[in-house]
C-alpha cells in the first residue's frame, strides 16, 4: 500500500510543471550568483570575505547553497509539503482517498516520502546552476578555483537533506494539524521571526554554543565552526560533521522524528478537520424560529433619499474606509503576523545599539529607528499580503457579484480600499510608536521625544509605506490573479531594494528612493527633510497616476480580462481620470528633472565605479610629482567663518612653506578637494599658476626664482565651501551643518604636493581600472619615506593660530587656548592659539554646546557636549584624569594644558585625537548605559583613555609614512587605555573587554582581503591587527615581562622620538627598544606578538585533585601547540616550549593560584599542590594568547558535585579538529 | 419596462450563450425558465451590467443599458445566482455597507431602513451573526434585502431557490410575491414550480434562445388538450419515443409515466392529461 501511495504520488508530482520550474528557477537564480561572484560584470563588487577567497571555495558554495535551501528553498518546500496531503481536502478528494482501506501510516507516510523526495531533487537545482555558473567563460580565472565535487555533496547530506527532512517534517505537521496551507506559511514566517529573534539574542560570545544548538538550519553551528577560518581554510576546507555541527544535527533530527509522530498522531480520517479556531463559530440551525412564515411588506420600508454626487461619495468614502480597514484588522493572519512583529520587537530591544556587548540608554532615536527597521518589515509583509487581500476579497468571497451591480464608480471602490490599506499602515505606526515607549519605560528612560516619533513614524516611515502601497494595489489589479501578483511584488521589492541602485546606478529609477534622513540629537533632521521630500514628491507622483491607472483599470463584472478592462477604460465618462493621469505623470517628470538638475548638474553625481576611474586618472597623470621635493608648512595662521545656516564657510589664510630639502625648488604644486572655491591663491614671491587641472583641483605654482634650501615663502589663499541644491546621498561630516559642524583642514584646505592618499588602493579594484598592482603602504625600509610622517606629507610639526567666527549661540572650536573671545556683526569669534607644535592635522567643529569643566592638577578638561547627553561626562572626565595620570607617570608630561572632548552629530561613530582636542561622536559614549549591568565594558571611560593616549602616541611620536606604522599610534594607545581600564576595573572586568577584542581580531583576520601582516607591518586598513591584536599582545608582553620593564621602554621611545621632524620612527624602532627590556628567555615571546602571527592551541584535556584539608594536588594534562600563520592563514606548528600561566580558582570567580609553566607541544602533564580546595583549573587564565578555542581552556574539579555540571563540561568541550 | 433587442454573446472558450436573444418585459414578476447552463445568468449578468454582449441592445425606461451602467445601477437590484458572504462580516454591517454604496448617506435613513429590512426578511435576530454562518435560506433571504435596498425600479433575481428546502423555498416565494408589483421584477430559474406560483409573464430559454414566450396562463391553454400521458415498462420508452413527441418520462411508482404531445387523441391507451408548465418546459426544451 506505501509503494501504491508512494509511486502514485511520485509520479503525479513529476508531471506537474511546477515541479520543474522550482527546479530551474533555483539552478537559474544560483547560476546568476555564481557569475556574478565569479566576476561576470566588473562593476558590480560582490564577493564574500575579500577577493583572495575564491567565487568557488567550499564556503563560499556553503553560503549560496544553504541560503537557497534555507529561504527559497523552504518557500518550496511549504508548496510541495503542504499541498501532500491538504490537496485532498481542497478537492474533496479526501472522500474517496478515506474511504479506501489504506491504513493512516502508508496514506500519510507515502504522501510524505514521496513529498520529501521530490523536495530532494527540487534542491539539486541550486548545485547544478552554481556548478555551470563557475563554469561559464567570462569569468575572471582568478576569482575560480579548481573545481571540486565534494564540497557539493558535503552540503547535499549535511544541510540540504537534514534541513529537508526537518522542515518538511514540521510543514508536514502543521498541515496534519490545521489543515489550513495559510497556517503552514504562518509557520514559516514564525520560523523566519524567529530565527531573526535568535540571531539578535545569541550574539553575544556566552550564548552563541547555545545559539549553534537551538538553530535548526544548523547555519550558526557553521558559523561558529568556521567564524576564524582563515583564507587558506576557506579555500580548501569543507565543514564536515564535526562538533557543535554533529550535535545541532543529531538534536534537530532526534526532534523531527517527534513532530512526525505529533502530526501523525494528531490526525485522523475524518472529513471533519480539527480546526483551531479562534472564535466560536455559531451556526444557527433551522430550528423554530425559521419556521415563521415571513410578512413581508414592502411598502412599509422607510423612505430614503439617494444622493450619487461626488459631494456624497466622498462623504461615503469614510466610512467605506474605515469599514476596510475593520476588515482587515479583524482578518486572523493580520493578529497573528502583528503579534509576532510585537513579540520580536520587545525580545530584540534588549540589542539596540550596543557596543562592547554594553547597551545604550534607549534614546528615542535608536529606538525609533530600530523599531521602525524591524517594524517596517512587518508592515511591508502585511501590506503586500493585504494589497492582493483588498483586491481579491470580493472575488473570492463571490461577493462581487452583488458589489459589482451597485451605482458606484470604480474609484470608490479603489479608493476605500486602498485607505483601508493606508490606515491599517497608520495604525500600525502607532502600535510602533506605542512599542517604543512602551519599551522605553520599561527601562526606565522617561526622556520621551514625542516629536522625534512623529516624524521618523509618520513624517518618513509612513510615506514609504503608503508608496508601496499603491504600487502594490496596482500591481494586483492589473494581475490575472492574487499569488502571481505576490510574486511580482516581492521579486519587485527585492530587486528594488538589493539590486535597482547596483545596476540603475541613480536614485531616479529606485522606486520610492530617497537622499535619506537621519536624526541626530544634536543637529536634529538637519537640511535633510528638503531633498527627502522632493524625492517622495516625486515617486508620489507617480503613484498618483499609477492610483488613477489602478481606478480605471479596475476589475469589475464577470470578465476581468485586462484587454476589456483597457476598452472600458477609455469611456468618455473617464476623461477626469485620465486627466489625472497625465496630470500626474507631468508633475513625476517635472520633479525627475528638477531632482537630476540638482543631483547631476549642480552636483557631480558619480557611481563608485566612476569615483574609482577618476582615482585612476588622478594617479595616472599626477603619480610622477609623487617625489617631486616640495616645501614643508611650518606655521599656519587662519580664519575661519562658518555659517551653519547657510552650510558654507569661508577661510582665508596663509601657510608658512620651508625648503627643507636639499635641493632649490621651482614650483610649488597645490591641490584641493574639487568642490572648494578658491578664489585667492598666491606665494608671496613672484610666481605664475602654470597648470591647473579643475577636475582634481591641481594647481601648480611656479616660481620666477626658484626656493633655495632653507629658504621660506608664504602661501596666501581665499577659499570656500557652498552647497548647491542636494545630492544623492547625504555627508554628514567634513562639511558645515546647522548644528554639530565638525570639518578637518582636508577638506577645504590647500594641501602641498601629491598626496598618495588619493590612489585607488583596493588591488582588485586598481587591476579593474587597468593600474599596476601597488603595495598597499611603503616597504619599511624604503628610507625616502621616512621622511614623511603617516598623517601628512606636506608638514612635520608646525605652529598654529587660528580665529574662527560662527553663528551666534553656537561655539566654535579649534585646536591650541582661546586667547580672545568677542561678538562682531552678531557672530560669535574665537581666537586660538597652539603654544607648541602640532601636526598638520586639526579641525574645526562649531555647535550650540554646553561645556563641562574639570581640572587634572594644572590642565584644565573641557567636556563640550549637547544639552541633554550629561548621562558619561562624569566618566569621560575620569577617563581623562586616570589616563593622565597613567600615562604622564609612565611616559612623558602632556605637551598641552588643556583636554578638550567635542560631541559631533552621529553621522560617524568614532573619536578622533587632534592637538588638546578630542572629537567624540555622540553615538560612541555619550549614550552608553554602562550602568545597566556589572559586567559592563565602560566604553566611554575607554575610548577616552585611547584618545588621551593618542596625546602621546601620534601627537608626541609619529610614525613614518611606511608599514607598520599605524601600530605606532593605534596599538600604542590601545595599550595605554586597556593598562588604564585594568587599573580602573581590575583583571576580571577586563577579561571581558579582552575576549570580545580576541573574537573580534579572530573573526576580521578571517575576511581579510588581501593578505594578513605580522603587527610589526600591519597596513592602515588593518584595524584588526593595530586595534584588537595589537592591544592583546601589547598587554600580554607586559604581563610577562613586567609592566614596568615595557612602560621603561615606552618611554625611552617617546624620549628619543617626540616631537623630531624626519626621519620618523617605524616599528622596527619601537620592538628594538622593547627588545631591550625583554629577558632573554621571553624574546621569543616578541618575535611572536610583533613578527610573525602566531596562534594558540591550549587546552585542559584530563584534570584530577587530591588531597584534604589544605593540602590539595591538582594533577591537570594539558594540551599546547603553537601554530604561525601565513598570509592566507595556513598554519604550521611550531616545536619548542613556551611559557603559559596556569591558575587553580578556589570558585567560580575566585583565582587563587596563578603559575607560569614551560609548557612543550603537546601533552603536559601539571603538579600543582595548593593549600585551598581546588574548584577548576585554567590554562591561560588572562586570556593574553591569541588561543581560537577558548571554553576548553577551563576543566571543572570536584567529584561531590552534582552529575549535571559535569556532563555540561563534557558536552561543550566536543571540539573541532584542525587541519 | 424593458426591451431586450437581438442579443447574442460568444465566450472566448466558443460558447455560444446568446443567441440573438429579444424580450420585451413589463412591470410584474417575468420568470425566465430554463434548464441549467441555457444562458439565463448570462441574460441576467448581461441585465445587470455585468457584461457585455457582443451584440444587441438593452434598454431599460429610457436607459440604455450598454452605454449608461451606472444609471442602471441607480435603479437595480441585483440577487445574483452565485453570490459568496464576507465570513467574519455581520448581516447589519453588510447591509449597510451596500446601502451607503447605493447612494444612502444619511446615517439615521440608512439605519432604519436596514433594521426595517432584517425585521421583514426575519433576519433581525440574527443581524449581528456573521454571514458566515448563515444557512442557505437565510442568505438569500439576506441577499433579497441587499437587493431591495434604494428602492430599485428592476429587480433580478437569479435562481434564488436552488437548493433550498421545501419550507425555505416557500418562504423565500412568499417574499419574492410581495415585491413584484409596480416594478420589473425578473425572475430566473430551472424550476418549474416557481414560476407558475410567481410568475403572470415568462419566457422559456433553451441553448441561449428563447423559445418560448407568454403569459403561464395563455400557455397552458394553448397545450390544454394537448398532453397525453400513459404508464408503461421501462423498456417500451425507447419505442414511444420514435413514435411520438415524447415530453417527459418520469418515474411513478416503479413504472414509467411518459408525457406525450398529441393535437390529437393518439389513443394506444394514452390518456389525457391536464397540462402543467412542466410540460410545456419539456416540449420547448427538449
Amino acid at each position: 500500500m506505501f509503494g501504491a501511495v508512494f509511486s502514485f504520488e511520485v509520479r503525479r508530482l513529476l508531471r506537474v510543471p511546477s515541479t520543474y520550474i522550482y527546479f530551474v528557477v533555483l539552478a537559474l537564480v544560483a547560476a546568476f550568483v555564481a557569475m556574478l561572484s565569479g566576476g561576470l560584470i566588473p562593476e558590480a563588487k560582490f564577493n564574500f570575505g575579500g577577493e583572495k577567497i575564491y567565487a568557488n571555495a567550499p564556503i563560499v558554495i556553503d553560503a549560496f547553497y544553504s541560503f537557497m535551501t534555507n529561504y527559497v528553498g523552504l518557500i518550496i518546500l511549504v508548496a510541495i509539503v503542504g499541498n501532500a496531503v491538504l490537496k485532498d481536502f481542497q478537492f474533496n478528494t479526501y472522500t474517496m482517498v478515506f474511504s479506501t482501506p489504506v491504513s493512516k501510516f502508508d496514506y500519510l507516510g507515502g504522501r510524505f516520502a514521496a513529498a520529501m523526495l521530490i523536495s530532494m531533487l527540487v534542491l539539486l537545482g541550486p548545485a547544478v546552476g552554481l556548478m555551470a555558473g563557475y563554469a561559464t567563460p567570462g569569468l575572471i580565472p582568478e576569482r575560480i578555483g579548481p573545481f571540486m565535487l565534494a564540497p557539493y555533496l558535503h552540503i547535499y547530506w549535511q544541510t540540504v537533506i537534514p534541513n529537508i527532512l526537518i522542515f518538511g517534517t514540521i510543514f508536514f505537521a502543521v498541515s496534519l494539524i490545521s489543515r489550513d496551507i495559510f497556517v503552514i506559511w504562518l509557520s514559516l514566517i514564525v520560523f523566519f521571526v524567529a530565527n531573526g529573534v535568535a540571531s539578535s539574542v545569541f550574539k553575544s560570545l556566552d550564548t552563541q554554543t547555545l545559539g549553534a544548538i537551538a538553530d535548526p538550519q544548523g547555519a550558526y553551528a557553521k558559523r561558529m565552526i568556521t567564524r576564524y577560518w582563515s583564507t587558506w581554510d576557506k579555500n580548501h576546507r569543507t565543514v564536515s560533521m564535526e562538533g557543535i555541527f554533529i550535535v545541532n544535527r543529531l538534536v534537530w533530527l532526534a526532534i523531527t522524528a517527534g513532530v512526525w509522530a505529533l502530526g501523525y498522531s494528531f490526525f485522523s480520517f475524518s472529513a471533519a478537520p480539527r480546526r483551531i479556531s479562534f472564535r466560536k463559530q455559531t451556526v444557527p440551525t433551522s430550528g423554530k424560529v425559521s419556521f415563521v412564515p415571513v410578512a413581508f411588506h414592502k411598502d412599509a420600508l422607510p423612505h430614503t433619499h439617494r444622493s450619487y454626487t461626488t459631494a456624497t461619495m466622498l462623504r461615503n468614502l469614510w466610512g467605506l474606509s474605515v469599514n476596510e480597514c475593520k476588515t482587515l484588522l479583524r482578518n486572523v493572519y493580520f493578529r497573528i503576523i502583528l503579534l509576532f512583529g510585537l513579540l520580536f520587537l520587545f525580545l530584540t530591544s534588549a540589542q539596540i545599539g550596543q557596543i562592547f556587548e554594553t547597551r545604550t540608554y534607549p534614546v528615542t532615536y535608536q529606538v525609533v529607528e530600530y523599531f521602525s527597521g524591524i517594524f517596517s518589515l512587518f508592515i511591508i509583509i502585511l501590506t503586500i499580503l493585504f494589497s492582493g487581500e483588498i483586491v481579491w476579497r470580493a472575488r473570492e468571497f463571490r461577493m462581487s457579484n452583488i458589489l459589482d451591480a451597485l451605482p458606484v464608480p470604480n474609484w470608490v471602490y479603489y479608493v476605500s480600499k486602498l485607505s483601508g490599506l493606508l490606515f491599517m499602515q497608520v495604525l500600525l505606526q502607532i502600535v510602533m510608536v506605542v512599542a517604543g515607549i512602551m519599551v522605553q519605560l520599561s527601562k526606565g528612560y522617561t526622556h520621551l521625544e514625542l516629536g522625534v516619533y512623529l516624524e521618523y513614524a509618520f513624517g518618513f516611515g509612513l510615506i514609504d509605506l503608503w508608496l508601496l502601497a499603491v504600487l502594490a494595489v496596482f500591481i494586483q489589479t492589473l494581475s490575472p490573479n492574487k499569488f502571481l501578483g505576490y510574486f511580482i511584488v516581492a521579486i519587485f521589492y527585492f530587486w528594488n531594494t538589493f539590486f535597482a541602485s547596483i545596476v540603475l546606478k541613480h536614485k531616479l529609477w529606485v522606486f520610492s528612493s530617497d537622499p535619506g534622513v537621519i536624526w541626530s540629537d544634536m543637529n536634529r533632521f538637519g537640511h535633510l527633510p528638503y531633498p527627502f521630500l522632493v524625492f517622495k514628491l516625486y515617486w508620489g507622483a507617480l503613484c498618483v497616476a499609477l492610483a488613477g491607472l489602478s481606478s480605471l483599470l479596475w476589475a469589475r463584472g464577470a470578465e476581468g480580462s485586462l484587454k476589456l478592462r483597457l476598452k472600458n477604460a477609455q469611456h468618455r465618462a473617464n476623461r477626469k481620470s485620465w486627466a489625472l493621469v497625465a496630470v500626474s505623470l507631468m508633475v513625476f517628470i517635472g520633479c525627475g528633472s528638477f531632482i537630476y538638475y540638482n543631483t547631476n548638474v549642480l552636483n557631480t553625481s558619480l557611481t563608485d565605479f566612476q569615483e574609482q576611474e577618476k582615482q585612476a586618472d588622478y594617479e595616472r597623470r599626477f603619480a610622477r610629482y609623487k617625489n617631486r621635493p616640495q616645501p614643508r608648512v611650518t606655521d599656519i595662521k587662519l580664519n575661519v567663518d562658518l555659517y551653519p545656516d547657510q552650510r558654507s564657510l569661508k577661510a582665508n589664510g596663509t601657510y608658512l612653506l620651508q625648503n627643507k630639502t636639499n635641493s632649490p625648488i621651482d614650483s610649488i604644486h597645490v591641490l584641493i578637494l574639487e568642490g572648494v572655491n578658491v578664489t585667492r591663491m598666491a606665494l608671496s614671491r613672484p610666481a605664475s599658476q602654470v597648470f591647473y587641472d579643475s577636475t582634481v583641483a591641481y594647481r601648480i605654482l611656479k616660481l620666477a626664482q626658484p626656493l633655495q634650501p632653507g629658504d621660506s615663502v608664504t602661501l596666501a589663499f581665499e577659499v570656500g565651501m557652498q552647497p548647491h541644491g542636494f545630492t544623492q546621498s547625504f555627508r554628514g561630516l567634513n562639511t558645515p551643518i546647522y548644528n554639530g559642524t565638525f570639518i578637518n583642514n582636508q577638506a577645504f584646505l590647500p594641501a602641498i604636493g601629491y598626496n598618495n592618499g588619493f590612489e585607488l588602493t583596493d588591488n582588485a579594484d586598481r587591476k579593474k581600472h587597468n593600474l599596476p598592482y601597488r603595495a598597499t603602504a611603503n616597504n619599511i625600509d624604503d628610507t625616502a619615506s621616512w621622511q614623511r610622517n603617516l598623517f601628512v606629507t606636506d608638514a612635520d610639526f608646525v605652529t598654529f593660530d587660528a580665529t574662527v567666527s560662527t553663528v551666534k549661540g553656537q561655539t566654535a572650536v579649534a585646536p591650541g587656548y582661546l586667547q580672545r573671545e568677542w561678538t562682531e556683526n552678531g557672530r560669535s569669534y574665537f581666537h586660538y592659539k597652539m603654544d607648541s607644535p602640532i601636526l598638520n592635522f586639526y579641525s574645526f567643529l562649531s555647535a550650540r554646546y554646553k561645556v563641562k569643566k574639570d581640572k587634572w592638577k594644572n590642565t584644565s578638561i573641557e567636556v563640550y557636549y549637547h544639552p541633554g547627553h550629561e548621562y558619561n561626562l562624569d566618566r569621560m572626565i575620569k577617563g581623562i584624569k586616570k589616563s593622565l595620570d597613567y600615562y604622564t607617570t609612565v611616559f612623558s608630561p602632556y605637551q598641552h594644558r588643556q583636554v578638550r572632548i567635542l560631541e559631533f552629530p552621529r553621522y560617524s561613530s568614532f573619536a578622533q585625537s587632534f592637538p588638546n582636542t578630542i572629537p567624540f561622536s555622540e553615538s560612541i559614549g555619550f549614550i552608553a548605559d554602562v550602568e545597566s549591568s556589572k559586567d559592563n565594558v565602560d566604553y566611554p571611560f575607554y575610548v577616552t583613555a585611547h584618545e588621551v593616549a593618542h596625546q602621546w602616541f601620534a601627537h608626541q611620536v609619529v610614525g613614518a609614512d611606511v608599514e607598520g606604522s599605524n601600530a605606532l599610534s593605534e596599538s600604542l594607545a590601545q595599550y595605554g587605555s586597556i593598562m588604564v581600564l585594568e587599573r580602573e576595573y581590575g583583571e576580571e572586568r577586563l577579561r571581558k573587554f579582552l575576549k570580545i577584542e580576541m573574537d573580534n581580531y579572530l573573526r576580521t583576520r578571517s575576511s581579510e582581503s588581501e593578505k594578513e601582516k605580522p603587527w610589526m607591518l600591519a597596513d592602515a586598513g588593518q584595524g584588526y591587527i593595530l586595534y584588537q591584536k595589537g592591544g592583546i599582545q601589547m598587554h600580554a608582553l607586559a604581563k610577562y615581562m613586567g609592566e614596568d620593564s615595557m612602560n621603561s621602554a615606552l618611554k625611552r621611545f617617546i624620549d628619543r622620538y617626540a616631537f623630531q621632524g624626519p626621519p620618523y620612527p617605524t616599528t622596527r624602532d619601537l620592538v628594538r627598544e622593547i627588545r631591550m627590556s625583554t629577558p632573554d628567555s621571553l624574546q621569543y615571546f616578541v618575535t611572536d606578538a610583533f613578527e610573525k602571527i602566531t596562534l594558540y592551541d591550549n587546552k585542559i584535556t584530563d584534570a584530577k585533585m587530591n588531597g584534604s584539608n589544605g593540602n590539595w594536588v591538582v594533577d591537570a594534562t594539558i594540551e599546547s601547540y603553537k601554530m604561525y600563520a601565513d598570509s592566507n592563514g595556513k598554519e604550521t606548528k611550531v616545536a619548542g616550549s613556551n611559557y603559559i600561566e596556569v591558575a587553580v580558582y578556589k570558585d567560580r570567580k575566585t583565582r587563587s593560584y596563578l603559575g607560569r609553566y614551560k609548557l612543550h607541544g603537546g601533552k603536559n602533564e601539571l603538579h600543582i599542590p595548593v593549600t585551598f580546595k581546588p574548584y577548576k583549573v585554567v590554562v591561560d587564565p588572562r586570556e593574553l594568547l591569541i588561543d581560537r578555542q577558548q571554553d576548553d581552556n577551563e576543566f571543572r574539579l570536584g567529584k561531590d558535585d552534582d552529575d549535571d555540571d559535569k556532563e555540561d563540561k563534557k558536552s561543550s568541550s566536543v571540539k573541532a579538529t584542525r587541519g | 419596462m424593458l426591451q431586450i433587442s437581438n442579443l447574442s454573446k460568444t465566450y472566448p472558450n466558443g460558447t455560444q450563450a446568446l443567441k440573438d436573444v429579444s424580450l420585451s418585459i413589463s412591470n410584474g414578476m417575468f420568470g425566465l425558465l430554463g434548464p441549467n447552463g441555457a444562458g439565463k445568468s448570462s441574460l441576467m449578468r448581461t441585465i445587470a451590467t455585468l457584461q457585455d454582449p457582443d451584440s444587441g441592445s438593452i434598454i431599460f425606461n429610457g436607459i440604455d443599458v450598454l452605454k449608461q451602467k451606472q444609471e442602471l445601477r441607480k435603479v437595480l437590484g441585483y440577487l445574483p445566482q452565485e453570490f459568496g458572504v464576507y465570513p467574519k462580516v455581520s448581516a447589519e454591517e453588510m447591509l449597510h455597507y451596500v446601502a451607503r454604496l447605493k447612494g444612502i448617506a444619511n446615517d439615521k435613513e440608512r439605519k432604519e431602513l436596514v433594521k426595517a429590512l432584517l425585521e421583514q426578511v426575519n433576519l433581525y435576530q440574527h443581524r449581528n451573526k456573521y454571514l458566515g454562518g448563515y444557512s442557505g435560506g437565510m442568505k438569500q433571504r439576506f441577499g433579497i434585502a441587499q437587493a431591495l435596498i434604494g428602492d430599485p425600479q428592476l429587480i433580478i433575481v437569479d435562481e434564488p431557490t436552488a437548493g433550498l428546502d421545501p419550507a425555505e423555498r416557500l418562504r423565500f416565494n412568499n417574499l419574492l410575491s410581495e415585491i413584484g408589483e409596480n416594478i420589473v421584477v425578473i425572475l430566473s430559474t430551472h424550476i418549474v414550480e416557481d414560476v407558475s406560483e410567481l410568475c403572470n409573464d415568462m419566457a422559456i430559454i433553451a441553448s441561449g434562445q428563447v423559445v418560448q414566450r407568454g403569459n403561464p396562463e395563455s400557455l397552458l391553454n394553448e397545450f390544454s388538450g394537448r398532453i397525453w400521458s400513459k404508464k408503461v415498462a421501462k423498456e417500451d420508452v425507447a419505442a414511444i419515443q420514435s413514435q411520438h413527441r415524447l415530453v417527459l418520462s418520469k418515474l411513478s411508482a416503479g413504472r414509467m409515466v411518459v408525457h406525450i404531445y398529441s393535437e390529437t387523441d393518439p389513443g394506444n391507451g394514452f390518456v389525457p392529461e391536464r397540462a402543467t408548465l412542466e410540460d410545456i418546459y419539456f416540449a420547448n426544451i427538449s
